[in-house]
């Protein structure tokens, strides 16, 4: 174990090598930070690897990786603009701190979170290389299912204050998102005439972008000056990203808990980040003492949402690295390179290059590290956006947003789809409807009806394959634990009243 | 000269020069601009590092300024990037790195217009034939064919009803006389390999050669036969479907193409390029460390390969139409 960790250190100390990882960390912040963009541009750093030492490559591609989630929360803070679709969570509590004059505090509450949670899912790729195979092996499609049931509860939470509005967002999700190929039946859903457009559903990137950007670009059209409510309130400034920074560890709890989220969500296949985001802010929501806070600018929602974007990462390496299995559409890129520098993934990986496992341990923790440190002190100079004029601010974000949701493939359908995504985020927004639980439903509905279909697959249609398996069992009581939660607690207030 | 049939001969070959000039100018142009290798799956799997593999070493034949661009146009299984190349411009500049067998496959089963005709593509190189393996887990209760042939119950893993894998399972299914029931829905390999060890379904059906499949031979994948007529390096106390007397060769044929309608000395000069590339010191090096082992042919061994996968489906079409819909 010491032997590589000496040589990754050795290799991290060659002067190349400290430069691959900055330019891979500068260039990852900026491309994280353009909607769209970053898998593209990662794809395309790949290919300048070409002809290098494995090392050095891995450097890059670990540098623009850990750096990408920290970019993307800044146009999610400051726009509403989600960078990355795992940063789509960050706009729900970051934009409206930074509406209210507070926009240093939560880049520096989004660095501190991002560079804590990429730490942590690093501390534990290397305590749970050991187990992985464990793990994602007790991991099959009624666990899937449980689990999915289990996040699907969080809906409830999420959606109080007018819970009957939260489920009928909720639903309309779960409708959304059984757009396109079933893969289970054969057959090609709701596809409106159209044989290959909608085949894998509706796009998720120029769909979050309408949902979150352009629906609120319209509100600040609505409502002009600035974004910044007041315009001229910015006093935050540098002192105020390092109080966000500063303040993440008055969260320690929300913290651990939602970088676990991240982790878990990293090693099992097909989670993915986007809902290990939305998972962790409903998670954070229901364990907190102030739920009504969230989504008014609350530090524990910024937390919550780039903490587990950051741990996942650690734990997606685990599947790709010892499977050959990608956690994300980053780690397939990485799985690319490994296969362009004749590295082998596999169980012998660990034995044969944990050299490398260490080289992109440090790059991905290093690379975290100085993206946060370039957001935290950028913002002072990021958060000015906040109070310029609509009229500059809203063009160019739109031409970002427009320009994003066309540029993750190339696909001029998708401005549409970012378009009509926009109109119903407005129309949510402006009748009171939640987009938490409409986001929640489209990433869970879907995944629910594949694992359910899965099982009975699996089962010849018994199921006594939900109540049989050891996995599934425990998630089940945990959901009836959680429904059960709001009653045994209101019991007790009113007995200890 | 003065023999007038000289004069007419001469100005013949006069009129002939100057009429084929334009067209030699045109030959010996191609390419003076950035060819675009389109890839219908996404970064960071086995046709996109083929095609940038192929990529870096046409570079080296190509005249200075002149680059390979490799573009990821991914969507509905690939169909996408059918399409796309389907109604691209027929001049050589925009080619792709298609996985041909599966392409007819979808074109044939689909009841629907699926907006291509796999044979009219103009094919310009083989990457290679990965042949099929039916692989179970080590740890599971089957270790032969007749293992699986004599049980009741038998489930195949693949990523969705009527397409990619299902095609080859089905075939496979039906070859050896084995049941045939899915357990659908996982994408790609990633999902599929674990899926098999944890035992949600009994078989799997995918290249022998895979990288990922490779590294488990022996310890936790086991492959009960190889849907080919020799045996391949990595498995070779693994019998093929042949031995076995089943006739039945199966596998991914990985192609270049382009769209239909390149002029015959443009779709040479690819060809060339392409196999001269995929014979490159720098390619062949990366293909043995990454354990890929792919045999290149020229456009003439897809349309050959082609035909077979084209009677192999026919064949079996009212079959497979069925079964895709009886779930």
């Amino acid at each position: 174990m010491w032997e590589p960790f000496l040589q990754a250190m050795g290799m991290l100390s060659e002067p190349m090598n400290l430069l691959v990882l900055a330019v891979g960390a500068v260039s990852g912040l900026i491309l994280g930070a353009l909607p769209g963009l970053f898998l593209a541009g990662l794809t395309i750093g790949m290919t300048f690897t070409f002809g290098w030492d494995a090392e050095t490559a891995m450097f890059l591609m670990a540098g623009m990786m850990g750096a990408a989630t920290e970019g993307g929360s800044v146009p999610a803070i400051l726009l509403n603009i989600p960078g990355e679709a795992p940063n789509a969570a960050t706009c729900f509590d970051g934009h409206p701190m930074a509406r209210r004059g507070e926009a240093g505090r939560a880049v520096g509450l989004a660095a501190a979170s991002s560079f804590l949670g990429a730490v942590v899912g690093m501390c534990f790729l290397m305590i749970l290389i050991p187990f992985v195979k464990i793990i994602v092996l007790s991991f099959g499609p009624p666990e899937f299912f449980m689990l999915v049931v289990f996040g699907l509860l969080t809906v409830a939470y999420a959606a109080r204050g007018n819970m009957l509005k939260g489920l009928v967002s909720a639903g309309i999700g779960v409708l959304l998102s059984l757009i396109g190929f079933s893969p289970v039946h054969g057959v090609l859903r709701f596809n409106f005439g159209s044989d290959n457009y909608l085949w894998d559903g509706i796009p998720l990137v120029p769909f979050f972008i309408g949902l979150f950007a352009i629906a609120e670009l319209v509100n600040h059209v609505l409502r002009g000056e600035t974004i910044a409510e007041g315009g001229e309130r910015l006093k935050v400034g540098l002192f105020g990203a390092f109080r966000g920074f500063l303040e993440v560890f008055h969260h320690k709890t929300t913290l651990v808990r939602s970088s676990a989220i991240g982790i878990f969500a990293g090693i099992i296949p097909g989670i993915g980040g986007v809902l290990a985001n939305f998972l962790s802010y409903s998670m954070t929501v229901q364990f907190s003492k102030n739920p009504e806070k969230f989504g008014t600018g609350t530090a524990e929602g910024i937390i919550a949402s780039e903490a587990s974007n950051d741990a996942k990462d650690g734990g997606a390496l685990l599947p790709t690295i010892i499977f050959g299995i990608p956690g994300s559409a980053g780690m397939a890129v990485l799985l690319g390179a490994f296969i362009l520098h004749g590295l082998q993934p596999g169980f012998f990986f660990v034995r044969e290059h944990m050299d490398i496992v260490f080289v992109l341990i440090f790059g991905f923790v290093i690379s975290n590290f100085l993206a946060s440190l370039m957001a935290a002190f950028g913002a002072d100079i990021l958060a000015r956006v906040t109070t310029l004029r609509v009229g500059f601010v809203v063009p160019a974000a739109f031409l970002l947003s427009v320009g994003g949701a066309y540029a993750a493939r190339e696909n001029v359908w998708d401005i549409g789809i970012a378009i009509a995504a926009g109109i119903l985020g407005f129309a949510f927004n402006r009748f009171g409807f939640s987009l938490v639980t409409l986001v929640i439903g489209f990433l869970l509905g879907v995944r629910a009806e594949l694992s359910f279909v899965q099982s009975l697959q699996i089962s010849a249609g018994s199921y006594a394959i939900f109540f049989t398996r050891p996995v599934t069992i425990v998630l089940m009581l945990l959901s009836i634990l959680m429904l059960c939660l709001p009653w045994i607690s209101s019991r007790k207030a009113r007995a200890s009243s | 000269m003065r023999n007038p049939m000289t004069k007419i001969l001469l100005g013949a070959a006069v009129l002939g020069l100057a009429a084929s000039l334009p067209l030699s100018q045109a030959q010996a142009a191609f390419p003076d601009r950035n060819i675009n290798i389109i890839v219908p799956f996404s970064p960071g799997g086995g046709y996109d590092a083929i095609a940038r593999a192929t990529a870096r070493s046409m570079k080296k034949f190509l005249p200075k300024g002149v680059n390979v661009i490799v573009k990821n146009v991914t969507g509905a299984a690939g169909r996408r990037a059918s399409v796309f190349m389907y109604r691209a411009k027929p001049d050589g500049y925009t080619i792709a790195h298609f996985q041909a067998s599966g392409m007819l496959g979808d074109q044939m089963l689909s009841e629907t217009p699926v907006g291509f005709e796999t044979s009219k593509y103009t094919w310009l190189a083989r990457v290679g034939a990965d042949p099929f393996g039916l692989h179970v887990s080590a740890k599971g209760p089957y270790k032969t064919i007749e293992d699986l042939q004599k049980a009741k119950r038998i489930t195949w893993g693949v990523e969705g009803i009527g397409v990619g894998r299902w095609l080859g399972s089905f075939l496979a299914a039906k070859a050896f006389g084995i049941d045939f029931h899915v357990v659908a829905g996982y994408r790609g390999t990633g999902e599929s390999l674990p899926a098999l060890l944890r035992g949600d379904f009994d078989i799997w059906a995918q290249p022998i050669d895979h990288p990922s499949v490779t590294s488990y031979l022996g310890t936790d994948l086991r492959p009960v036969a190889q849907l080919d007529r020799k045996r391949a390096v990595n498995a070779p106390d693994v019998k093929t479907s042949f031995e076995m007397g089943y006739d039945i060769y199966f596998s991914d044929l990985r192609a270049f193409g382009g769209p239909p309608g390149i002029p015959a000395d443009i779709a040479k000069t690819l060809e060339d390029l392409l196999l001269k590339a995929m014979r490159d010191k720098d390619y062949v090096d990366w293909k043995n460390s990454s354990s890929i082992q792919l045999v290149e042919g020229p456009a003439s061994t897809v349309s050959e390969d082609l035909k077979y996968y084209e009677n192999l489906f026919k064949a079996n079409l009212d079959e497979m139409r069925k079964a895709a819909k009886a779930k």
